[in-house]
């Protein structure tokens, strides 16, 4: 029988006992009284008993729940008579929880909630990659990686999204928007209704851009036709011609990119640049639709070499791509707010502890008028669970308001195609908030209670009567300490390698000088700027017009941005080089004017640059940067050697090297680039976009000359994203900065809080052993002497927590660094000084209190 | 809502309900045992009607149960194990409530049985 059968089997005879006694009794009384009497009906003891049973149940649920309220209403009218304890440990707690809720709602935006998409853990999305230098990367798709995809029957939906730049024509100004043409299945891999009309029927999908049909946007909606129903069937003219509107995407259809309109295509396998999107096919689970995928890649490499530049397909959850690197940030913020929360808790647990023993004599009192150490133990776990829902919910609220500002910390990518813009406070944060209120409330009153003198009956009693400190509390207020510096170094120790890390990111040398070098760029993708060369005659135009405004080194163009956007690449061969089937010569494409180079400001390391004579039909030519120099001609001269796009037996012209150039940190996929003349290959599909740039000595003027400039060129062309360098380069951190200022301030809260805990703590622990610095001084000690040995066990015990901490720092630094691809600060100069500073902070808190103590009468300190 | 619709219950069996009543008003003037309570009951009522066992004690299980009133054991006048059953405030307002239905019914029913009707 196991105990608890047995204790119920006992409390079983009790009743029965009890019933039986009360029965007899009423027996008894009657036949006094000279009634009839005869023995209680067998039954009637039954139904007692059973009656008996839930009466006791009920009382049980009862007691406790009046126990509980009881509580309840004690808690709040001591801690309303101790206002400055109450308010300080809310407060602190508020802090403590605030931050972990705030933090835990950008996570819960970023992992939890579901992504607007019907059953979006079986949409994926296709790209293909390259693995070079043991690093993947991923690049977009192709048509004919759409048709490989469509080939391995893993997919429900297979389809792909072209990004289109048109404009709107007729109907008063021209507007230029950014529209998608979708193949078909498009709409069926998403799985997003239309919120006015329909989605492309299959026969429209099959007609492609023949079909004359077109989708808009919530905002084009609104925006042209106010909002009204009878769009649909209206035409709207794009420069590519007349469409119907047959449907309203719903306000915040962003995915993959804020687009206007969408219509139908089809696409060629030849066709590069696609956005693809897939749905698993049921029962198909994601890896095995990847190693059926892979299984075509060398397929694909064979029967497309140029449009494949090496790399083959491969899957990508569409959560990790709304992601990104940004999600592990987020990780670290939650590492630094657990942090803060031990701190947070550990000093509410001291101040219990300390409250307990100043109250030593009146818990003592109560223990002496049977107030059970169980009853004592929920007292102190009621107190801490009111102050840690008070404080809870403060925090909350303060989340709430920060949830605006907090935004800044979910991965962007998803903000911008998902419009999961908004930090909702749902029952998720709710949850784990009280969940976290809850369990930090009853670990704190628990721990106080079983560390706290005062609560054990007879071990108050001795206390009270010696006045002193008991053994056992001694113990925990000295682990306290060890604990409040280990948390205190771990948490200064991580906001110093996040905000030490970015500072070392945000002064990173991208190989030219930034905060002087303007930049913007126009889109040269319509038709009327393409015809004939137009676009030539264009950046022409701009560079003359600008050519006052841009000085000596002159206007720099090129196709790509190196700091933010585009990232073609190309394949290639080096003369002498074979390549093999492993490695993918890739590197990155840039066509750019002579003048590129003198406004970026990039050394010519040999050779020379491109001037005015490399044009169409002059000698071929390219410009390689030192990587690409070390990479294939390491020690060797590389000017005048031969290099061709594509494999060796390409159709593509030899161009000789005729200049090596400093390297620029890339945003591109690859770590080499080559720079190839503008004017030589001005039809290449990179010529779609024009960056220009223009050294200045003052920024602001030289904003405003170029949008006049640009507007004298071209009014219709819409000057875009003009800005610095330097804030490109700031803006690529975006995410990680506000984490690195918000682990900062997490930290440094952390680190005060900690300190101010040390700080009362240590004081505490001193005032307590006043009476054993009294015994000492009695009995003939220094009073230095006594000084010194106070200090000497402090600065152990907190020398111990610093170690504790400082290897738990060391052990997570790496991951803090990962996640916030930081450069890892020294770790060990950091962390010495910071050991010393904490040591010498905990030193400090004890001499102030110790000094006190011992400039009194000893004979006072002893009775005191 | 249980509460409710014991009380509805309660008020359906009459005698039940008036027993319990009865016990509550005896108890409003003075803890007692189960016998003794019985006992006052009886004088109260002239002894037109015994109490008996078999309804008064699942009478007071049930109102403990309720948390109406509240059983201890003491000792009796004559030093005998004995359960003694005491109200509590929320058996006081119980009584407060019940003694108003009461006159309310029972005026109710008077007037009808007496044909007083306006």
């Amino acid at each position: 029988m196991t105990p608890w059968r047995r204790r119920s089997r006992a409390r079983e005879d009790d009743l029965r006992r009890d019933v039986r006694d009360e029965l007899t009794f009423s027996a008894e009384m009657r036949a006094k009284d000279g009634r009839r009497t005869g023995p209680p009906p067998a039954e009637l003891e039954h139904q007692l008993v059973r009656l008996a049973r839930s009466r006791d149940r009920h009382g049980r649920v009862r007691r406790l729940l009046s126990e509980l309220r009881f509580d309840l209403v004690d808690t709040v009218r001591r801690l309303r008579r101790a206002p400055a304890f109450a308010l300080g440990t809310i407060a602190i707690v508020a802090i403590g929880l605030g931050a972990n809720s705030a933090v835990f709602s950008v996570a819960n935006t970023a992992f939890l909630r579901p992504l607007p998409f019907a059953d979006a853990a079986r949409l994926v999305r296709v790209q293909e990659f390259s693995q070079l230098d043991g690093t993947i990367r991923w690049v977009d798709g192709s048509g004919a990686s759409l048709e490989a995809m469509q080939r391995t029957g893993a997919f429900a939906y297979a389809a792909a999204l072209n990004p289109v730049w048109t404009a709107l024509v007729g109907q008063g100004e021209t507007e230029r928007i950014s529209a998608g043409a979708v193949t078909a299945g498009w709409n069926a891999a998403l799985g997003v209704p239309a919120q006015l009309g329909r989605w492309f029927t299959a026969d429209e999908e099959a007609a492609g851009d023949g079909a004359g049909v077109a989708l808009i946007s919530d905002r084009l909606w609104h925006a042209r036709y106010g909002g009204r129903t009878d769009v649909l069937g209206a035409t709207l003219a794009f420069d590519g011609g007349v469409r119907t509107i047959v449907g309203v995407l719903p306000p915040g259809y962003r995915f993959p990119y804020d687009a206007d309109a969408w219509w139908p295509t089809r696409v060629q396998p030849g066709v590069r640049g696609l956005f693809l999107a897939g749905r698993l096919a049921p029962g198909v689970s994601f890896e095995d639709a990847n190693q059926r995928l892979a299984a075509l890649g060398p397929g694909l490499l064979r029967d497309y070499p140029a449009v494949m530049h090496g790399n083959t397909p491969g899957l990508r959850p569409i959560r990790e791509i709304l992601i990104g690197d940004e999600g592990r940030v987020v990780f670290v913020l939650s590492w630094a707010v657990a942090v803060l929360l031990l701190i947070v808790a550990s000093n509410v647990t001291m101040l219990f502890i300390a409250r307990m023993v100043a109250r030593e004599r009146e818990l003592a009192v109560r223990a002496a008028l049977g107030c059970g150490r169980a009853r004592q133990v929920r007292h102190l776990v009621t107190e801490a669970v009111v102050i840690f829902a008070a404080g809870g919910a403060i925090g909350l609220a303060l989340a709430a308001v920060a949830g605006r500002a907090l935004v800044v910390l979910v991965p962007h990518v998803l903000v911008e195609q998902t419009s999961m813009a908004s930090l909702s406070i749902d029952w998720r944060v709710l949850g784990v908030t009280a969940a976290l209120a809850l369990g930090c409330g009853v670990v704190v009153g628990v721990v106080a209670a079983w560390r706290a003198p005062g609560v054990d009956l007879t071990d108050a009693l001795r206390a009270s009567a010696r006045a002193g400190s008991s053994a056992s509390s001694r113990r925990a207020l000295g682990a306290l300490v060890v604990a409040e510096l280990a948390l205190a170094a771990v948490s200064i120790s991580t906001a110093l390698t996040v905000a030490g890390g970015l500072r070392q990111l945000e002064g990173r040398d991208v190989g030219f000088r930034t905060d002087d070098l303007v930049t913007w760029h126009v889109e040269l993708s319509t038709p009327r700027l393409r015809s004939g060369g137009a676009h030539l005659a264009l950046a022409d135009r701009i560079a003359e017009r600008l050519a006052p405004v841009a000085g000596p080194a002159g206007v720099g163009m090129s196709t790509v941005n190196p700091l933010c956007c585009g990232d073609w690449g190309s394949q290639m061969s080096v003369e002498g080089h074979p390549v093999t089937a492993e490695t993918a010569n890739v590197v990155n494409w840039r066509l750019v004017t002579p003048s590129f180079f003198r406004a970026l400001g990039l050394r010519t390391l040999a050779g020379r640059v491109f001037d005015e004579h490399d044009v169409v039909g002059s000698e071929p030519v390219v410009v390689i940067d030192e990587r690409f120099a070390r990479r294939y001609f390491p020690g060797q001269r590389a000017v005048d050697a031969r290099v061709k796009r594509g494999p060796t037996d390409s159709p593509n012209p030899w161009m000789r090297v005729v200049g090596v150039v400093s390297a620029v940190e890339d945003s591109g996929p690859y770590s080499e680039t080559w720079y190839l003349p503008y004017r030589q290959r001005p039809d290449a599909p990179s010529t779609e976009d024009l960056y220009m740039w223009i050294r200045t000595p003052d920024v602001a003027r030289t904003f405003a000359d170029v949008r006049a400039g640009m507007r004298e060129v071209d009014p219709s062309l819409p000057v875009l994203e003009l800005r610095t360098m330097e804030d490109i380069k700031q803006t690529a951190l975006g995410q990680r900065r506000h984490a690195a200022v918000a682990a900062g301030a997490f930290g440094a809260a952390g680190g005060l809080l900690a300190l101010c805990g040390v700080y009362a703590l240590v004081a505490f622990v001193v005032t307590r052993e006043q009476r054993d610095m009294g015994v000492r001084l009695a009995l003939g000690a220094t009073a230095s002497g006594v000084l010194r040995h106070v200090i000497a066990r402090l600065v152990r015990l907190g020398a111990a927590g610093v170690l504790v901490g400082v290897v738990v720092a060391r052990a997570v630094e790496p991951r803090v660094v990962t996640a916030m691809a930081a450069q890892p600060l020294r770790f060990w100069p950091v962390a010495l000084v910071m050991a010393a500073a904490l040591l010498a902070a905990a030193a400090a808190a004890a001499w102030v209190p110790a000094r006190r103590i011992l400039t009194l009468d000893p004979m006072r300190a002893l009775g005191d | 809502m249980a509460r409710q619709s014991r009380e509805a219950a309660d008020r359906g069996a009459l005698l039940r309900g008036t027993l319990e009543s009865m016990v509550l008003r005896v108890l409003a003037d003075g803890p007692d045992h189960g016998y003794g309570i019985g006992a006052r009951i009886e004088r109260a009522l002239d002894h037109a009607t015994p109490i008996e066992d078999g309804s008064l004690y699942p009478a007071l299980y049930r109102l403990e149960r309720r948390g109406l009133i509240q059983g201890s054991w003491g000792r009796s006048e004559a030093n005998r194990r004995a359960r003694f059953y005491a109200l509590t405030p929320k058996g006081r307002a119980a009584l407060a409530r019940r003694t108003r239905e009461w006159a309310a019914f029972a005026r109710a029913v008077s007037r009808l049985l007496t044909g007083a009707s306006r």
